[in-house]
């Protein structure tokens, strides 16, 4: 028997007697076994889907997180079903608000495509705006395009691939975006009707 | 003495000596925790839940892990169906979108407390299977005495129905529906009422879970359907929790949408989706009996 291991012995029961506990904990705590929402819904006339691409870069051609602080994630809004045809469906822009809301209840709000557009060299603003998810009466066929979720309104918050890492309270938990939620208000024949569906990949 | 009774005497001393302090602490967060819910302290109670989570380093920390996760579920459903305290970042106005609008303060968000509610549901279910069979005795010293008789299991049966409400609330169909055909009891009405008050589901739940056993049964078998819901209708006036179409919807099926209308046996009086007895002789309306719509007067 070592001095060494009596000595931690005693340290030990010394600690004991304070507040601290004997293990920190983990740093990042990992994402949940959960598997997040349905990435597609069909709730009475109004069908959505939402997916996350991690190399949406592609797409616009420069790193939206790193350049205009915004997360795109693609999105699709239709009316399906008896009476698709007959129905009177919008994305009303001042009632629409778009926001993303992750597994641990923490929300970001979409920016309007316009406002994306000018937080990038100019090259690239117009088809950041294009491909924004157009707001405005539904065709039949319905409207596809990207939603930019604000980043830069939340300092405790950072994009790591596909998972969003939150920092509060001294830890920093790690939310997999493919367990967020997007929600949305449409407006349904003069009736406003909020939507959410979750995130895919 | 040896050094193979040394190492051991020491290990006993340092387990000893950490082991029930850290229980304790825990315990008593988790006592902390339950008043604050009761009080509907939600926030400080979430803060503080998820503040004393700490990796398990044995059984007795895993048991107090899962419950923590399971007050974490009961804060955030207790948020999302009476007192959220979680911001939305939609604007009431949508000023965001609306750029001239004027911003007004954000709104509380129950879909965030929705899905944060589901988040731990999600940790409870991964944690359960550390912790069933657990000694049940050893809870008193682990557990406050609000939940030291709690076994996991009832726990996580409290847990699911927190889900079916939930996902009810987002209107995610499926999930209800998969939930609602795992639980066996649920199958059964009577059965079902009894599991809701041996796990104290909320009251402002129990709408969305019998709704969810409506819509499992409709299709099937409907004179069962309408128990699950005429009780939905009834806990709705009692919470004010349900959605107007999901109310609308089950009305108007107990009035026009059913094959069956639904009788008084005492007095031929039909059912009526705003009562809850019979307008005659006060009969409950969940003993009313089917008759065939298509033989009905």
């Amino acid at each position: 028997m070592s001095r060494s291991i009596l000595g931690a012995a005693v340290v030990s029961c010394v600690a004991c007697a304070g507040p601290l506990r004997t293990e920190a904990p983990p740093s990042v705590l990992p994402p949940s076994a959960a598997h997040g929402f349905p990435a597609q819904k069909l709730d009475g006339l109004v069908f959505a889907s939402a997916r996350f691409d991690e190399h949406y870069d592609e797409a616009f051609g420069l790193d939206l997180a790193r350049a205009a602080d915004v997360l795109p994630i693609a999105v699709t809004v239709a009316l399906r079903g008896p009476g698709q045809d007959e129905a009177r469906a919008w994305l009303n822009p001042e009632r629409f608000a778009p926001e993303l809301v992750l597994a641990d209840g923490t929300t970001l709000a979409a920016l309007p495509p316009r406002v994306v557009a000018k937080r990038v060299a100019e090259r690239y603003g117009e088809r950041v705006e294009s491909k924004g998810l157009a707001t405005g009466l539904l065709s039949p066929r319905g409207t596809s395009g990207w939603l930019y979720f604000d980043l830069g309104s939340h300092t405790d918050l950072e994009l790591d691939g596909a998972t969003i890492e939150h920092s509060a309270g001294g830890r920093t938990r790690a939310l997999a975006i493919d367990e967020s939620l997007v929600t949305f208000a449409i407006t349904l024949d003069d009736r406003e009707q909020d939507f959410c569906v979750g995130v895919g990949r | 003495m040896n050094g193979a009774k040394w190492m051991l005497l020491c290990a006993g001393l340092a387990g000893g000596c950490s082991a029930p302090r850290d229980h304790e602490e825990w315990r008593v967060d988790l006592e902390h925790a339950t008043t604050l819910i009761a009080r509907q302290e939600l926030e400080s109670a979430s803060k503080l839940l998820e503040g004393s989570l700490e990796e398990p380093r044995d059984d007795a920390a895993r048991l107090q892990r899962f419950h923590t996760a399971v007050l974490l579920v009961r804060t955030h459903v207790a948020a999302a169906f009476g007192a959220p305290f979680l911001p939305s970042a939609r604007p009431p106005t949508g000023a965001e979108w609306a750029l001239d609008a004027q911003p007004l303060a954000p709104a509380r968000s129950t879909v965030a407390h929705c899905a944060a509610a589901l988040h731990w549901v999600g940790r409870a279910r991964a944690w359960y299977v550390e912790v069933d069979g657990f000694d049940a005795a050893r809870g008193k010293e682990l557990l406050p005495p609000a939940l030291d008789g709690v076994a996991p299991r009832d726990a996580l049966a409290y847990v699911q129905l927190a889900a079916l409400a939930c996902y009810g609330r987002l209107r995610f169909g499926d999930r209800v529906e998969a939930i609602f055909a795992g639980m066996e009891p649920l199958a059964d009405f009577e059965r079902c009422e009894t599991l809701l008050a041996a796990v104290r589901v909320e009251e402002a739940l129990q709408p969305w879970i019998y709704a969810g056993g409506f819509e499992h049964w409709v299709a099937n078998d409907e004179p069962r359907a309408f128990k699950f819901a005429v009780r939905a209708l009834e806990a709705s006036t009692r919470t004010r929790t349900f959605g107007a179409r999901e109310h609308a919807r089950l009305a108007e099926w107990i009035t026009h949408g059913s094959e069956f209308v639904f009788r008084c046996p005492s007095c031929d009086t039909l059912a009526d989706p705003v009562l809850f007895s019979c307008s005659v002789c006060r009969r409950p309306t969940l003993e009313f009996e089917p008759e065939p719509r298509t033989l009905a007067k």
